[in-house]
C-alpha cells in the first residue's frame, strides 16, 4: 500500500512540483499580496498602513472620488468593444480567405498576419508608434510627405483607434490560426457541394463555413475577452495611456498609479478589482458555455 | 437534358497520371457507371466533370460545348457525395431548398418543390429534422432530393451506395435505377464495386490504372471482355485463369496444358487464328461454364461451399485450382476424383503478352 503511493507521488510531485511551484510563487503569492496592499495607503516609503475599505470606496466614489475612473471605465469599454469584434471578423476573413485560395499563397499569408505573435512585444509597440509618429520621420507621414502633404498627429487624432488596431492585429493572428485549423478539418465535401450547388465564395463562407466554426468562435471570442479586458502592454509602448488620459484602460490606469505615482496600496486596490472582475467573467463564460462542453473533443461541427 | 462527351481527357497530379487519354461519349438520359478498383481514377474523372478539376489536356464537352474552363456553380449539375455532405446545422427542408437558396429561386416556390422531390423520395415526413438524427439511408434520400431539387442536366454520384448496409443497398440499387429511368437525367456514378455498376448502369466504363479498360453494356463486359484485367473484375466469384498453348493438328486448333487438351469450337478458331501473335495464350473460363460429372478433364475436389442457391465448388487438376458453380445441393465428397467439362462457346481467350482478349 506504501508502496503504490509513494510510486504515484514521487513521479507526480517530480512531474508537477515546478510548474505548480512557480504558479504559487508568481500567481498566487502576488494576487494574496496586492490583495493585502489594497487595503493599505503604502506609498513610495514601502510602509504598511490599513486604512480599511478607503480605497475602494475612493474607487466605487463613496464619499470621495477618483475623477478619472468613469473616463478610465469608458475607455476600457470602447477598447474592448472595438478590439473584440474586429479580431473575430478579421481573424474569420482572414482565415477564409487564406484557406480558399491558392495553398502557397494562402499560407504565405498566414505567416504574414503571424509574425506579430512571434516578435518581441515592444518591438511590435514601437512598431506601431513610429508608424503613427506625429513628425515626419513617422513612416505614414514619410509617405505622405512624400506626396507633398502635411504631418498628420495620428497618435494626437486617432490615439483609441490605432491602440486597438495595434492589439486587434495581435488577437488576429491567433484567431485566424484557430480558425484556420478548424477550417482545414471541415470535409471538402461540404464546400464542394455548396459549390456544384452554385454557391459564390461569399455564399460557400456564410452558409457553411462559419456555420461549422460556431465553437472556435465562441472560445476565441471568451479568450480575447478576458484578454482584452486586461491588456496595457502595447497602449504603454504605443501611447503611455495618453494623450491625458485618452487610451488609459483599467489594466494602465493601476499601473500607472502603482509605479508612476508610487501609491502602491490605491494600485493594489485598482488591480484588485480587475481580479475580481476577471474571476466573475469567468465563471460568467464558463457558465455560458458549459465547461465540459468547452473542454470537450470535436468543436468543430461537421 | 445533356449529353456528355469525354475527349481524351487527361488529368496529371504531378508526375501521377490519374487520368489518361479517357475517351468516352455518355448519350441523353444515360445511366453509366464510372467503375474501378481504387485509385483507377474513377473520381477523378466525376470531379473533373464536375469542374473541381480542370484537364490537363484533353475536353469535357456537355452538349458540344467544350466546358474545360467553366466552373462547377455554372454547370447546372447535381451531386451526390459519397459523405452525403449534408449540412449539420440545417434541417432536412433547408438542406434540400438550400439550391433555391442559392440560385435565389423566390422563398414562396420553396415549399412545392421541397415538397415534389421530398415525396419522390419518400422522406416528406422528415422535413423538420436535423441529419444527424436520419439514418445513413434517409441522409442519402436527402442529398439525393437536394440534388434533383434543382432540376440538373447532369446528376453525378460518387459511389452512392457505399455508406449503406448490405441490405439497404440492395434496396436502393433497384430504387436509384428506377429513379433515373423515370426522371431520365443523364446520370454518371462512381463505384469499385462491380455488382453496383452491372445491376444499375446502362453502359459501364471500366478504367485501370487511369486508363479506360473497356466500355459496354454489363452483358457485353462480361460475356466478351477485352482484356484479362475486366475479365478478372467483373463477375463473382471470378474466372478461373489457367497459362495455355495453342497447338494446330491437323487443322484444327488445341489447348493445351501438361493436365488436359481440348480443341477449340470452329467459332473460336477462326477468331483466334486471326487475332493471336504467339501460342502462349490464357484461358479464361467463367465458375457457371465448367459441368462437373461429364468431360474428359479429370479433377479432384478440394472443398465444396454450400451458397443455397448454387454450391461453389474448388477443383484442382494437377497444381491448377478452379472455382465451380454446381447445382444447389450438389454432393460432392472432398478428394473424390470427377469428370468435368467447359462450355466450348463460353471460353475465353487472353494474348499473354498484351493481355488483350483474341475473340473480339
Amino acid at each position: 500500500m506504501r508502496r503504490t503511493i509513494t510510486s504515484k507521488v514521487v513521479p507526480l510531485a517530480s512531474f508537477m512540483g515546478p510548474s505548480l511551484s512557480l504558479i504559487l510563487l508568481f500567481y498566487f503569492v502576488p494576487v494574496v499580496l496586492t490583495l493585502l496592499i489594497a487595503f493599505t495607503d503604502m506609498g513610495r516609503t514601502l510602509q504598511w498602513h490599513f486604512i480599511g475599505l478607503y480605497n475602494f470606496a475612493r474607487l466605487f466614489g463613496v464619499g470621495i472620488r477618483d475623477p478619472f475612473i468613469l473616463k478610465i471605465i469608458t475607455n476600457t469599454l470602447i477598447y474592448v468593444a472595438g478590439a473584440l469584434p474586429v479580431t473575430i471578423l478579421g481573424g474569420l476573413l482572414l482565415s477564409i480567405l487564406s484557406m480558399r485560395m491558392h495553398r502557397g499563397a494562402g499560407l504565405f499569408f498566414r505567416t504574414v498576419f503571424f509574425i506579430p505573435r512571434v516578435i518581441p512585444p515592444v518591438v511590435w509597440g514601437f512598431l506601431w508608434a513610429w508608424s503613427f509618429e506625429g513628425t515626419r520621420y513617422g513612416l505614414f507621414n514619410a509617405i505622405r510627405g512624400a506626396w507633398g502633404l502635411p504631418v498628420v498627429y495620428w497618435l494626437i487624432r486617432y490615439p483609441m483607434l490605432i491602440v486597438i488596431l495595434a492589439n486587434a492585429f495581435l488577437g488576429i493572428s491567433l484567431a485566424m490560426l484557430v480558425f484556420s485549423s478548424a477550417i482545414a478539418s471541415i470535409p471538402r465535401d461540404f464546400t464542394r457541394a455548396a459549390e456544384v450547388d452554385g454557391a459564390s465564395e461569399w455564399q460557400i463562407a456564410r452558409y457553411v463555413i462559419v456555420p461549422a466554426l460556431k465553437w472556435p468562435i465562441l472560445t476565441m471570442t471568451a479568450w480575447h475577452l478576458m484578454s482584452f479586458i486586461n491588456s496595457y502592454v502595447y497602449i504603454m509602448l504605443i501611447t503611455g495611456g495618453g494623450p491625458y488620459y485618452a487610451t488609459e484602460v483599467w489594466g494602465l490606469y493601476g499601473y500607472h498609479v502603482a509605479f508612476s505615482q508610487y501609491r502602491y496600496g490605491y494600485g493594489s486596490s485598482v488591480m484588485t478589482v480587475l481580479v475580481v472582475v476577471n474571476m466573475l467573467l469567468l465563471v460568467a463564460l464558463v457558465k455560458a458555455f458549459g465547461m465540459r462542453r468547452m473542454l470537450g473533443r470535436g468543436k468543430i461541427e461537421v | 437534358m445533356m449529353r456528355i462527351s469525354l475527349h481524351n481527357l487527361s488529368k496529371y497530379f504531378g508526375d501521377v497520371k490519374a487520368v489518361d487519354e479517357l475517351t468516352l461519349q455518355i448519350q441523353e438520359g444515360e445511366f453509366v457507371a464510372l467503375l474501378g478498383p481504387s485509385g483507377c481514377g474513377k473520381t477523378t474523372t466525376l470531379l473533373t466533370i464536375a469542374g473541381f478539376y480542370r484537364p490537363t489536356k484533353g475536353e469535357v464537352r456537355f452538349s458540344d460545348r467544350v466546358v474545360n474552363d467553366l466552373p462547377p456553380r455554372e454547370r447546372n449539375i447535381g451531386m451526390v457525395f459519397q459523405s452525403y455532405a449534408l449540412y449539420p446545422h440545417m434541417r432536412v427542408f433547408d438542406n434540400i431548398t438550400f439550391p433555391l437558396k442559392i440560385k435565389k429561386v423566390p422563398k414562396k416556390h420553396w415549399g412545392t418543390k421541397a415538397t415534389e422531390v421530398a415525396k419522390l423520395l419518400e422522406i416528406a415526413d422528415l422535413m423538420d429534422r436535423v441529419p444527424g438524427q436520419l439514418s445513413g439511408g434517409q441522409q442519402q434520400r436527402v442529398a439525393l432530393a437536394r440534388s434533383l431539387v434543382k432540376e440538373p442536366d447532369l446528376l453525378l454520384l460518387d459511389e452512392p451506395l457505399s455508406n449503406l448496409d448490405a441490405k439497404l443497398r440492395i434496396t436502393m440499387r433497384a430504387e436509384l435505377k428506377r429513379l433515373q429511368k423515370d426522371l431520365g437525367i443523364t446520370t454518371i456514378f462512381v463505384t469499385h464495386d462491380q455488382v453496383e455498376a452491372m445491376t444499375m448502369a446502362d453502359r459501364i466504363a471500366l478504367l485501370e490504372g487511369g486508363r479506360l479498360q473497356q466500355v459496354g453494356s454489363p452483358e457485353e463486359l462480361y460475356d466478351l471482355p477485352a482484356t484479362l484485367f475486366v475479365a478478372g473484375f467483373i463477375g463473382t466469384p471470378p474466372m478461373n485463369f489457367v497459362e495455355v498453348s495453342l497447338e494446330e493438328v491437323e487443322g484444327r486448333l488445341f489447348v493445351t496444358t501438361e493436365h488436359f487438351r481440348f480443341p477449340l469450337s470452329n467459332g473460336i478458331a477462326q477468331k483466334v487464328h486471326r487475332m493471336a501473335t504467339s501460342r502462349e495464350v490464357v484461358l479464361g473460363v467463367r465458375p457457371e461454364d465448367i459441368t462437373i460429372g461429364q468431360g474428359k478433364i479429370e479433377g479432384e475436389v478440394y472443398v465444396v461451399e454450400p451458397l443455397g442457391r448454387d454450391t461453389l465448388v474448388t477443383l484442382r487438376i494437377g497444381a491448377l485450382g478452379f472455382k465451380v458453380l454446381a447445382p444447389p445441393r450438389f454432393r460432392v465428397a472432398i478428394g473424390e476424383r470427377v469428370q468435368l467439362a467447359f462450355s466450348m462457346e463460353r471460353i475465353q481467350l487472353f494474348d499473354k503478352a498484351t493481355e488483350r482478349s483474341l475473340l473480339l
